[in-house]
């Protein structure tokens, strides 16, 4: 060792003394143990393994056991069905609560999976439930017409804050006519009751949580389903367990249903891909074509209920000109953009409903892109070299590049429009409490009953009625209400079709395109999928083979 | 000392409040109805009143804000109104997250800032020094998220290491917390270390270049004892200065690492608590980050006099 070496030099030459060498070692040693960490794996969510490649799936029965853990953006809005407002709660919902009357996949109301085992209408005014027997809420307490009653007077109580409440404005009362009978007196008559009851508006919770939780009764929710509320942390989980003394037999097959909460699309869609979630529900377009031909993750499709579509001002100008609706209408090249922009996972819409509801007429055309018809509008309109108008989008790169190329396609007939691209909820939150600005571009969720879709959209009573910035179409609310006392299905389905093709018709607002339910899986999960695009979780919905 | 202190934490008190002030001045200020924002798009419209009437948003904004501020000094901050649970337990659930990654971060950032910061300054201009300040400027041009995502992507997806998103606790399982804590907390940790890698570097130059080094030297000292035990503690005064401003810009990172890697820390429960009005949340959080900021200010104050003693508080 040269005398004035530095601490480098001696380094470099490799020579240590006893204190060096054992300080070294406990460092090198550290390290290892911190790499180590790195091989400690653990998840607890099955792996696809290499030998689960086969994508078709095996006709064989449902096997018990297992988890399903799936991904929720944001939390959900409340877990239980009467003061919950958010349009993907029902996931949740559908695991704890069961309907009074429920829908199957096709969106048709069966007894099999309803809490009624049978109903009928003696007359337009009244509806009666039979009632299953022996059924019991997760805290032990009877499911029978006393509780059918009790949660009929929670959903219009006037200081509860209720979003079911417009739903249930033609039910009078409800009367006990025995244990398991129950009779619902309506003040007008209500046909698309039988449909709305699968939803929030039929589920049914327990009277007695309901009393001892009050207000927070939204995160203790209490049903009758298949699974019971294990608990939530906010941003993080969601989890519910299988009840193991539920009424439908050998149902649910699962053990648990975790939801995470994740709010970034493509970070969730890597949990897929490593195995933390082994389901993932609306799945970003981008990624079809790859699912599609892995052959560890199984794709699932169907058209469901969603429709795109831009909100109108129809009250003020521009838009209180039915001409110039219509010349945007005519403007927009729908199916183009769903295969460029959407990967092609949305068809061009000619009607408010989408597909997945059974009234849907396959022949709507609605107004479909013509820009030669568009300009005959715009003259027919006065505003021949067109007009400006402002529209609001959410923050999200595909709705942003949707709102520009429908801007590119307006301004080829002279239509220029003002983009505010804006994070939720601020993006509606501005038309819809002060009417502020023109439109806005967002998908609406669709509804298990047209007539809900219609009265929420062009309704007097529905939001944009109530907002001020739908037009009230007295034909088109007369069609909507006479549809409503129309108990024949048939019947009832074409007046829904007539209001619609009227609104279309009046481009009320312009219809774009029913994007598909786009699923991705593990190739074990078992599902079906819902005509209302939503995760059906509960009862015997879905199972984990092999 | 003590009596400095204390004169620090009496001027805390108008800075509090004042920042409260104006988080519910900015508030109720935002464009559109705070019902609508709490309910959504898809809900029945006649919900608004009721809910403006349960928020209190009918009464005066003095009385509001008077309501909230005796409430808070009893310990009640006030529910999140969706999901009617209370703010303060909702915010110290969440804190340790949030305290987690930020504390991980600067180890990270520490680990890599003081040895590149060390070594660039030894050998200037050398080929490491050259590859710190490439570094460096790489570290504060790329944004923390974006290189959060690259990581779960190579991390977790390809090499499949380490999860892409999610949080054990800490006291769950200490393997599977730091295991879902090391991207986030290194994609937070890189930029902070660009920044301290560069004032590390600088201020050891110039206290390397002071008359005090060139006599520990003459004197016989190791270079080694020079740089570690000498030159290094003053040159950390500038950058112990900047490690207090980077503790905004930490809870900054945090806010979008949180929301890319799913934590539930603060951050992103400031972030979507603003956009959906849930005002209580908004104060009770303004209100820690604003407390974070003022101690941890004075906490640097504090430590300045110990790293050197001509500074003295009186």
């Amino acid at each position: 060792m040269k005398e004035g070496d530095n601490y480098w030099e001696k380094m470099l030459r490799r020579t240590y003394s006893r204190r060096e060498l054992v300080r070294t070692s406990a460092k090198v040693g550290a390290v290892l143990a911190g790499t180590s960490l790195l091989g400690c794996g653990g998840t607890n969510t099955p792996q696809p393994s290499a030998g689960a490649a086969t994508k078709t799936v095996s006709s064989t029965a449902p096997t018990r056991g297992g988890t399903i853990t799936l991904h929720q953006a944001g939390n959900f809005s409340g877990l239980e069905a009467v003061t919950g407002t958010g349009g993907s709660d029902q996931q949740f919902l559908w695991t704890v609560f069961d309907n009074l009357v429920a829908y199957d996949k096709d969106m048709k109301p069966t007894a099999e999976r309803s809490l009624s085992e049978s109903w009928e209408n003696p007359d337009p005014l009244t509806y009666i439930f039979h009632l299953r027997k022996g059924i019991k809420f997760h805290d032990g307490t009877a499911f029978n017409a006393a509780a059918v009653k009790a949660n009929f007077e929670y959903a219009v109580d006037p200081n509860v804050k209720s979003n079911v409440r417009a739903d249930l404005t033609a039910v009078k009362t409800v009367e006990v006519v025995d244990e398991n009978t129950a009779k619902f007196v309506l003040s007008s008559p209500h046909a698309p009751l039988i449909t709305i009851l699968g939803d929030r508006t039929g589920m049914m919770s327990s009277p007695d949580a309901i009393k001892k939780w009050g207000k927070d009764y939204i995160r203790n929710p209490v049903g009758t389903g298949a699974f019971t509320f294990v608990e939530q942390v906010l941003d993080d989980h969601v989890t519910v367990k299988r009840n193991p003394n539920y009424w439908q037999k050998d149902h649910p097959y699962v053990d648990e249903v975790t939801w995470k909460i994740i709010p970034d699309g493509d970070v969730a869609m890597t949990g897929l891909k490593t195995g933390q979630l082994n389901l993932m529900w609306a799945i970003p377009g981008k990624e079809v074509a790859e699912i599609k031909s892995s052959n560890k993750l199984k794709f699932m499709e169907r058209e469901g209920v969603w429709v795109d579509m831009i909100y109108l001002n129809s009250m003020r100008p521009p838009f209180n000109n039915r001409n110039v609706r219509r010349a945007l209408a005519y403007a927009i090249d729908r199916a183009t953009i769903a295969k460029e922009i959407l990967y092609g996972t949305a068809t061009a819409a000619g009607s408010s409903l989408g597909p997945g509801n059974w009234e849907f007429d396959p022949n709507a055309k609605g107004l479909q892109y013509d820009p030669a018809k568009a300009k005959e509008e715009l003259t027919a309109g006065g505003t021949p070299n067109g007009f400006k108008f402002d529209m609001r989008v959410m923050n999200s790169p595909i709705w942003v590049q949707v709102a520009q190329a429908i801007k590119a396609q307006a301004a080829k007939v002279g239509i220029e429009i003002d983009l505010k691209v804006l994070p939720a909820p601020d993006y509606y939150m501005g038309f819809i409490s002060n009417a502020e600005g023109s439109s806005f571009l967002a998908s609406f969720s669709g509804r298990a009953d047209p007539w809900q879709t219609l009265a929420f959209i062009f309704g007097k009573d529905g939001t944009y009625g109530k907002a001020g910035t739908q037009y009230l179409d007295t034909k088109l609310n007369g069609l909507i209400d006479k549809a409503r006392e129309t108990y024949d299905p048939q019947e009832r389905k074409r007046l829904y079709n007539e209001a619609d093709k009227l609104a279309l018709d009046e481009a009320y607002g312009v219809f774009l395109w029913y994007p598909r339910t786009l699923v991705a899986m593990d190739p074990r999960v078992r599902l079906d999928v819902f005509g209302d695009g939503k995760p059906h979780l509960g009862q015997g919905d879905v199972w984990i083979g092999k | 000392m003590t009596s400095y202190i204390l004169r620090r934490l009496v001027a805390m008190v108008p800075v509090i409040l004042l920042v409260t002030i104006v988080t519910f001045g900015l508030m109720r200020v935002l464009p559109g109805d705070p019902a609508v924002a709490m309910i959504g798009l898809e809900a029945d419209p006649s919900l608004r009143q009721l809910v403006r009437q349960e928020m209190g948003l009918d009464k005066p904004l003095y009385l509001q804000y008077t309501d909230w501020l005796g409430r808070s000094l009893h310990g009640d901050f006030g529910i999140a109104y969706r999901t009617r649970s209370p703010v303060g337990p909702m915010i110290l659930s969440r804190l340790p997250v949030t305290l987690e990654l930020g504390v991980l971060g600067m180890l990270i950032a520490a680990c890599i800032s003081l040895p590149v910061g060390i070594l660039s300054a030894i050998r200037p201009n050398s080929k490491l020094d050259i590859f710190g300040t490439v570094f460096a400027v790489t570290g504060v041009a790329v944004p923390n998220f974006w290189l959060g995502l690259l990581m779960i992507l190579l991390f977790a997806q390809i090499l499949g290491w380490l999860p892409p998103f999610g949080y054990v606790p800490l006291l769950n399982n200490f393997g599977e917390n730091l295991r879902s804590m090391v991207l986030p907390a290194a994609a937070l940790g890189m930029a902070e270390a660009a920044v301290l890698t560069r004032m590390t570097r600088s201020s050891l130059v110039e206290v390397l270049r002071q008359e005090y080094v060139t006599a520990a030297r003459s004197k016989g000292l190791a270079e080694r004892a020079v740089i570690l035990r000498h030159a290094l503690k003053n040159s950390l005064i500038p950058v112990v200065t900047i490690l207090g401003l980077q503790i905004s810009r930490l809870i900054g990172g945090a806010v979008i690492l949180e929301t890319v890697f799913a934590l539930p820390g603060i951050g992103r429960l400031a972030v979507d608590s603003i956009l959906y009005r849930e005002f209580m949340v908004v104060q009770g959080v303004v209100l820690l980050m604003a407390l974070a900021v003022v101690f941890s200010n004075l906490f640097i104050d504090i430590l300045y006099g110990y790293l050197d003693p001509r500074i003295r508080y009186s």
